[in-house]
């Protein structure tokens, strides 16, 4: 069987798989080791990735939508699952075309803050790509698993994950090649994403405007100058970029001291977890062995300087912060899939679970950070004579009051026979499984012969459901994933390289000569089937292109030429 | 079938007092064997020890025996998870340990009154987080006071009752602060 490792990130996606027993990364775009997680709906097919970003557009284009899984919106008539299942199955496709092997199954990662429904629809998203999925596990439990497996040290960790959407803050034990995670914490709603939106909002500030005065697509570019000034802040002390707004230019301009005081909001918030984690832990922070940064927002020094400071402790960042947690995917897929365990997990359920009783309050059932597999009843009763059925609402959160949560289900069970008030014996089972999702059975047992009723999160699929998706989905767009990776990968090449011939007059001089000579030679690629050299020159031409991305996406946001020439800039 | 408690099942004491170093060590050795991605080689021969397993807790809630709804390899995890989480938790051992005598924390809270009312009064006069951090520290290390206490006495179970009482208010007061700590910012 081949599995690989997929980090379904919600700016930037991986994946991963076992060869020899090491985990590489899976370069699919030439230019980076991860693949934007953007998909652009402007053809009749989805386009995910890199080429996604090339044809931005606001009014067809999906960012981050990792961020909505599990709630009810929708882009362009399509839900957060599907728009997830385009860029999974993307991956998966991506994956075939360099292993040169279908790929059976994978271990997707999730946020191990992430609520039953979020999973759920990670799940869903998977099944309508059609990927088996081995297991869903949390994004820093995996970064663990890359990071201990590489180290082959024993001890207690914190891993610390601070990505594009989401913070996650974790901390386990290695034991002779258990990971058992001891506690953990985070904000789903946490993440360079709302770095971005801060850095515009100063920027539009600056310039005497209000975010509420852009329309979409000025939205959308400012954010994406936003991002890019913040990232390029690693090298620059300062950076300035052009931005539109009704056919005027406005100066956007960044200096690492203002990116630095508005990192420092984020990351104090962030560190208000850690220590809550520490707490429930009930470790004490100088049995920690030091800290695993994991996540492309730290790769902002000042955010491993702000860690360092804050615990004492030592910084574990010499692997990729961008790649770990696919390589610890793709290692676990290795090992469930071989059978062959040389790293046994133990994960936790992230937050309490439990069922509305009368009054409004929680009973709590499954407690957050109790270790999963794991069960619990609870017996409940009818409260008015003859009562035939009882309605559950069940909830998820640390708060009493059921309002205060989120509700992940609700069920009716029925039927129940006539009886006095308090004597009907209704049993209520939860389970979650190692997936980290509940399973809820519910049924009446105070007669002889019971009657069982079983109940599902309302947001399970059922088989029947599941089968209708997985059929629409392989008589669609996912025919034949295995065979035609090789054809999509032609087809694609060739929108590329129009793209790249449309684009070309704007490079300077020197580099169209270089861009056009590389084009040529991926067309005689093309041309003779010739998959190495096609990938070798698509990421020469990618890299040229690369270093003008804001540009392209200016204009193609604004029909205006922009220069976005940082270096030569001074205040 | 026989029947066993949470102490059984791991080969450790019907206690209190806990060594929770070593719990965690079986806990793990077992674990390597019962989860459902242990090695199935492994699994095989182990199961041959594990057929008299079947755990009965003394509190219903907790009470695993007659589930059929998972498969039995998930089975054992399930098990050894609910125990070890049982165990590894002050409050929740005491309400198992006393169950298993036939006793339940008393629910008078007449007893430390004083204490209860102190501990929420101190809480009240916190402003910043980091002052409630550092209390939410305190009264971790109150409970590990009171779990040594309640070690001490537990020959005498009507005692052990009586204190068992603040420990419970001291856990669930914790959960009060630290929820409060969460959603103010
Ligand atoms: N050099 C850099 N400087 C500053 N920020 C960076 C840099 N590189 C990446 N980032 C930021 O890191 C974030 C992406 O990190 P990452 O790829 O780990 O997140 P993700 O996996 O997509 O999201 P999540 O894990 O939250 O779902 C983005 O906000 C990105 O702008
Ligand atoms: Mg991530």
């Amino acid at each position: 069987m081949h599995t690989i490792g997929i980090d379904l990130g919600t700016t930037a996606s991986a994946i991963a798989f076992v060869h020899n027993g090491v985990s590489k990364i899976i370069a699919v775009d030439g230019v980076k080791s991860t693949v934007p997680s953007v998909v652009n709906y402007g053809e009749n097919f989805p386009i995910v990735g890199r080429e996604a970003i090339y044809r931005v557009d606001s009014s067809n284009t999906v960012f981050s939508v990792k961020r909505f899984m599990g709630t009810d919106s929708k882009f362009f008539a399509r839900t957060p699952e599907e728009i997830s299942a385009d860029i999974l199955f993307f991956l998966k496709r991506s994956a075939e075309q360099v292993l040169r092997m279908p790929i059976d199954a994978a271990v997707i990662t999730v946020p191990a803050h992430f609520s039953n429904l979020q999973r759920i629809a990670t799940k869903k998203a998977a099944s309508l790509a059609g990927i088996k999925v081995l297991r869903l596990i949390n994004e820093p439990t995996a970064a663990a698993i890359a990071f201990g497996l590489d180290k082959k040290q024993d001890g207690v960790f914190g891993v610390y994950d601070f990505g594009g959407g989401t913070f996650d803050f974790s901390i386990l034990r290695l034991s002779k090649g258990v990971f058992q995670v001891l506690a953990t914490g985070g904000d789903t709603y946490l993440g360079g994403d709302d770095v971005d939106s801060a850095i515009l909002e100063y920027n539009l500030h600056q310039n005497n405007l209000d975010i509420s005065q852009l329309n979409e697509k000025e939205k959308l570019l400012g954010i994406l100058l936003s991002k890019s000034m913040k990232e390029q802040l690693i090298n620059l002390e300062k950076t300035h970029r052009q931005f539109i707004y009704r056919g005027n230019n406005c100066r956007f301009q960044l200096s690492r001291e203002i990116l630095e005081d508005i990192v420092t909001r984020f990351s104090c918030r962030t560190l208000q977890i850690a220590d809550q984690v520490f707490m429930d832990s009930k470790i004490n922070i100088n049995d920690v062995a030091g800290i695993v940064a994991v996540g492309g927002m730290t790769k902002i020094p000042l955010i491993k300087k702000a860690i360092a400071d804050h615990f004492g402790l030592k910084i574990f960042d010499e692997l990729n912060p961008e790649e770990v947690v696919a390589l610890g995917a793709a290692i676990h897929a290795d090992s469930i899939s071989s059978r062959n365990i040389n790293s046994l997990l133990i994960d936790v359920v992230p937050l309490t679970l439990g069922i509305e009783t009368i009054g409004g309050t929680v009973d709590r059932i499954i407690y957050r950070n109790s270790p999963i597999p794991i069960m619990q009843k609870r017996e409940y009763t009818t409260y008015q004579d003859n009562q035939t059925g009882i309605k559950f609402n069940v909830v998820q959160g640390e708060r009493s009051m059921a309002k205060d949560c989120f509700s992940i289900a609700s069920f009716e069970l029925g039927d129940i026979p006539p009886m006095p008030a308090g004597k009907a014996r209704i049993s209520v089972e939860f389970s979650v499984d190692v997936n980290g999702i509940l399973h809820i059975s519910a049924f009446e047992k105070s007669l002889e012969v019971s009657k069982s009723v079983v109940v599902e999160a309302n947001n399970e699929l059922s088989n029947d459901e599941m089968m209708q998706i997985l059929q629409i989905a392989e008589t669609n767009k996912y025919k034949d994933a295995e065979e035609s990776a090789h054809v999509t990968v032609r087809i694609e090449t060739e929108r590329m390289i129009s793209f790249w011939e449309s684009v070309v007059q704007d490079l300077s001089l020197e580099e169209q000569v270089v861009a056009l000579e590389a084009i040529r030679e991926l067309k005689a690629a093309l041309k003779n089937d010739d998959y190495e050299k096609l990938l070798r020159y698509r990421k020469k031409i990618e890299n040229i292109f690369d270093q003008h991305l804001d540009e392209i996406i200016g204009k193609r946001l604004t029909g205006m030429s922009v220069a976005c020439v940082p270096d030569s800039w001074n205040y | 079938m026989a029947s066993m408690n949470y102490y059984e099942l791991f080969g450790i004491p019907v206690s209190y007092t806990l060594d929770e170093v070593r719990l965690t060590n079986i806990y793990l050795e077992k674990q390597s064997v019962a989860h459902p991605d242990a090695s199935a080689s492994l699994k095989a021969g182990a199961n041959a020890g594990w057929k008299t397993l079947g755990l009965v807790g003394c509190n219903p809630a907790n009470n695993v025996v007659d589930d059929v709804s998972c498969p039995r390899s998930e089975r054992l995890s399930v098990d050894l998870n609910v125990a070890y989480d049982t165990l590894m938790n002050a409050v929740k051992r005491a309400e198992y340990f006393l169950a298993l005598h036939g006793l339940r924390i008393d629910d008078i809270s007449v007893h430390y009154a004083a204490e209860m009312f102190a501990i929420s009064e101190q809480y009240g006069t916190l402003k910043t987080l980091s002052e409630k951090l550092d209390f939410q520290q305190q009264l971790v290390c109150r409970m590990k006071g009171m779990e040594k206490s309640l070690a001490a006495v537990e020959g005498n179970l009507a005692e052990f009752c009586k204190r068992a009482v603040l420990l419970r208010f001291i856990g669930s007061f914790l959960e009060k602060v630290r929820l409060d700590a969460y959603n103010r910012n």
